[in-house]
């Protein structure tokens, strides 16, 4: 369900590789599925939102949790690809002011970085 | 150590299939018919049966079909015993509620292996049960303690209605009013990120450090910012990895004077001099070290509404999968403006019922109207 790319070695890069609503339980998988990772090593993390249908509370806590883990070290989480209404759910609760929420491409991203 | 039926009329299986059983420890009760077969099951209980297709006075099968027509016996796993060149009866009894079959003539080692699977899956299925029976009480308990935070009716000199739909499998919203003075009131509505038990406790723990608050100030004025940036760094999101988002009031009905913060909610609405606006100005959601105070003060009119919501409400969806929507509630409460508060609560939830229709909320619904 999920991908992980290494990117110039040190940029994390999260796909779904099909349509997926991060709700319950699969926030659940999503959680030990990304633990498994070691994402605080990496320089940056790209998350690819292109295939997320939806994400409830649960799946924006593991958003916060991948962030927290990269923090420490300097690193930030980006966001690319997301749908109009998760990016509206993001400045709700202005996580848009912590997260890189990016228009255009993961490639675009990467480049910037 | 389990009980096992032995259902055959040839003795010589029965004391086989006894000398095999209990040398592998299990207790073992025999029938020699299919009428004493049924009456040891509801006397006896046991946890398998060993049932033999050809019967003197049943048919094997009808009394599989007894066993597993009786609601209290048709748990217990059957294990039919069959000849070896009965193909046919093999399917039909296990299309017909068997879990296994075994062909005569049989090896001990092949009756215990069966059994003892048998009799393992049954005991994982059953501990499943209870699993699951005491998850769903739980998810109960905890819907009950989340109902038990939010008042039962608005207190004496504010008028405020709301719509309170709790969906305890997911989420919680929580919400109370509290009293500052003979004309000032405290009022919050919270949502807190997770599900079931994790949001109840955390709903619990949100409600207790507001109530704690409350009390150490006492007489004193209730500072807004203070208690959001105390909110703050109470609930930091790596306590529990739970977050939540919240709006406070403070109400003085008396002057009319609102002040208001949010932190992560939509955004409410307030209808002033028969006309909508939507309050914009936001703080994050808690426990990011994201909260700087921002406070709304207005000065505001008898008459004057404001309506809160979480998004459940709005993103509840009917079985088209369209969802209700700010504009649409902007819209019936646009409509509502001549009526009296309760009068509108109640349109607001027909309407919403009705857009629902038979689709089942997947967030809490909750939804709090104020006037003044």
């Amino acid at each position: 369900m999920f991908k992980f790319e290494l990117l110039k070695k040190s940029i994390g890069v999260i796909s779904l590789e099909k349509p997926v609503r991060i709700t319950g339980e699969t926030s659940a998988s999503f959680r030990k599925w990304y633990e498994s990772k070691d994402l605080a090593s990496c320089s940056a993390v790209i998350i690819d939102g292109n295939n997320i249908q939806f994400i409830d509370s649960m799946g924006i806590a593991a958003l916060i949790s991948i962030y927290k883990s990269l923090t420490p070290k300097g690193s930030n989480l980006h966001l690319v690809n997301l749908s109009p209404e998760i990016k509206k759910l993001l400045a709700t609760l202005r996580l848009d002011r912590l997260f890189q929420i990016h228009d255009g491409t993961v490639e675009e991203a990467v480049k910037s970085l | 150590m389990s009980r096992i039926l032995v259902v055959d009329d040839d003795r010589a299986v029965r004391v086989l299939l006894k000398s095999i059983l209990v040398k592998d420890s299990h207790e073992v009760i025999e029938s020699p018919d299919g009428s004493s077969a049924l009456l040891a099951a509801r006397e006896e209980r046991p946890d398998l049966i060993l049932l033999d297709l050809m019967l003197p006075d049943y048919n094997g099968l009808e009394v599989l079909s007894g066993l597993k027509e009786d609601s209290d016996l048709e748990v217990i796993p059957v294990i039919v015993l069959t000849g070896s060149s009965d193909r046919q009866s093999k399917l039909t009894a296990l299309s017909s509620g068997a879990v296994d079959f075994i062909s005569k003539p049989f090896m001990s080692e092949e009756v215990l292996l069966r059994v003892n699977t048998q009799l393992k899956l049954h005991n994982l299925i059953k501990s499943l049960r209870v699993a699951v029976d005491s998850l769903q009480n739980d998810v109960l308990a905890a819907g009950r303690i989340q109902a038990a935070l939010v008042p039962q009716s608005a207190p004496q000199g504010l008028k405020m209605e709301w719509i309170y739909s709790p969906s305890y499998r997911v989420g919680g919203d929580i919400f109370d009013v509290v009293k500052l003075g003979e004309e000032k009131f405290f009022v919050y509505l919270a949502d807190m990120s997770g599900h079931g038990v994790n949001a109840a406790m955390l709903s619990v723990m949100v409600h207790r450090f507001i109530e704690d608050y409350r009390g150490r100030i006492g007489e004193g004025e209730f500072d807004l910012k203070d208690f959001m940036a105390e909110l703050d760094s109470s609930f930091r999101f790596e306590k529990f990895n739970l977050f939540f988002t919240i709006i406070s009031m403070i109400i003085d009905t008396a002057s009319k004077k609102l002040l208001l913060c949010n932190a992560g909610h939509p955004s409410p609405l307030l209808m002033e001099n028969g006309r909508f606006r939507v309050l914009e100005n936001k703080e994050g959601l808690i426990g990011m070290n994201m909260i700087r105070g921002a406070i709304e003060e207005l000065n505001l009119s008898g008459g004057d509404r404001l309506i809160l919501y979480t998004d459940g409400f709005t993103e509840s969806t009917n079985e088209d999968g369209e969802m209700f929507g700010e504009e649409r509630l902007q819209d019936i409460l646009q409509g509502c403006l001549d009526m009296s508060l309760s009068a509108t609560k109640e349109n607001l939830r027909d309407r919403f019922e009705k857009f629902k229709g038979i689709k089942n909320a997947e967030d809490d619904v909750s939804l709090l109207l104020i006037e003044f």
